[in-house]
């Protein structure tokens, strides 16, 4: 296949641009972040507060102490990468890379990114559960729910939008004309 | 949801838990034994002689996802799909290598950036995008079904492809 059929096709343009995009927020992120400190440590807190409030309806075990999550006597501290940001981040590469307009796209991350957030809001729970109830498979859900599910997990949400949101519409477009 | 749907994300998480609780058996030390065995002259230079628990170690388990999306993609042949998997991960081996050279690289003094961080995340980020894109191109015509449903037949372009 030459270069002009291969940039012709849609599927090599989208993956050409999602990563120009990626290696864009690769480069700004860390930057930003250097930048400002601040709301890299309020994400962090506030994912950490989320989760010990969701803990502690369930079970009077729960505990916080700064970003360490405690349930008895077994705790996770939350740290930058346990907010969701690898996530989000390739997925906003994914659907900014995606031919369709701006609203859909803006649909796309205004639903998706709080979707992957409330995700991996969820996987801390579960990883807080079993640490304390079924430590011996602890290593295994660790590994499970981070990365052996992190590209299937932004995979499936980038597939919803497109059917659900970018489809939806281009469908009702074409039926009503 | 249809039952179509449904039993595709069944087989998606039963394939993704038999092929994770396979790499924490064994499949994660042998990897990383056979990563030295094939590239421990390579990251000799960078200080790596082995492989510790690290941010870089922890990624190498994105073969399963991407083996499981492979797999699991409708509408693709045995050919390819065996095809792209040896070819995909053979790619994901090689970003498993310069991640790991770069992570020892971002915690010594000659890395590029004013913190390991910066210089580690780009790699990083890049290395868990890295399954998706293999993945975009080798299932692109999937891929490019969805894409051709939005974008529509172009005039005297390849939709008919």
């Amino acid at each position: 296949m030459g270069i002009r059929s291969a940039a012709s096709n849609p599927a090599y343009r989208f993956v050409g641009l999602f990563a120009l995009y990626l290696a864009i927020v690769a480069v700004v992120y860390p930057w930003l972040t250097e930048s400002w400190v601040t709301p890299v440590r309020m994400m962090t807190t506030a994912t950490a507060v989320i989760d010990y409030t969701l803990l502690s309806l369930v079970s009077d075990e729960a505990k916080i102490s700064g970003n360490m999550v405690e349930l008895g006597n077994f705790g996770v501290r939350i740290i930058a990468e346990c907010t969701g940001i690898f996530e989000a981040l390739i997925f906003l590469a994914a659907v900014l890379a995606y031919p369709t307009s701006w609203a859909k796209r803006a649909i796309g991350i205004g639903l998706g990114v709080p979707i992957l957030y409330a995700f991996n809001l969820l996987r801390i729970l579960v990883l807080v559960a079993v640490g304390r109830h079924w430590h011996a498979v602890f290593d295994f859900m660790h590994l499970y729910f981070w990365q052996a599910t992190l590209i299937l997990m932004i995979t499936s949400v980038w597939l919803l939008w497109i059917f659900k949101v970018v489809q939806r519409g281009e469908s009702n477009t074409q039926a009503r004309a | 949801m249809g039952s179509r749907t449904l039993k595709l994300g069944l087989s998606f998480v039963l394939l993704t838990v038999g092929l994770t609780w396979l790499w924490v058996a064994w499949g994660g030390a042998a990897y990383e034994r056979f990563l030295l065995a094939i590239a421990g002259p390579a990251l000799a230079p960078f200080g790596v002689t082995q492989i510790v628990e690290s941010p870089a170690q922890k990624r190498f388990v994105s073969l399963v996802p991407f083996v499981v999306l492979m797999w699991l993609t409708p509408g693709m042949s045995l050919r390819r799909r065996t095809a792209g998997t040896l070819i995909g991960g053979a790619l994901l081996v090689l970003s498993h290598i310069a991640l790991v050279g770069i992570e020892q690289w971002a915690h010594s003094s000659r890395r590029p950036t004013a913190s390991p961080f910066s210089t580690l995340f780009p790699a990083a980020l890049f290395a868990d995008g890295l399954p998706f894109m293999i993945w975009a191109v080798v299932a692109h015509r999937f891929l490019g079904g969805l894409l051709s449903r939005v974008m529509g037949p172009r005039p005297g372009g390849d939709a008919a492809g």
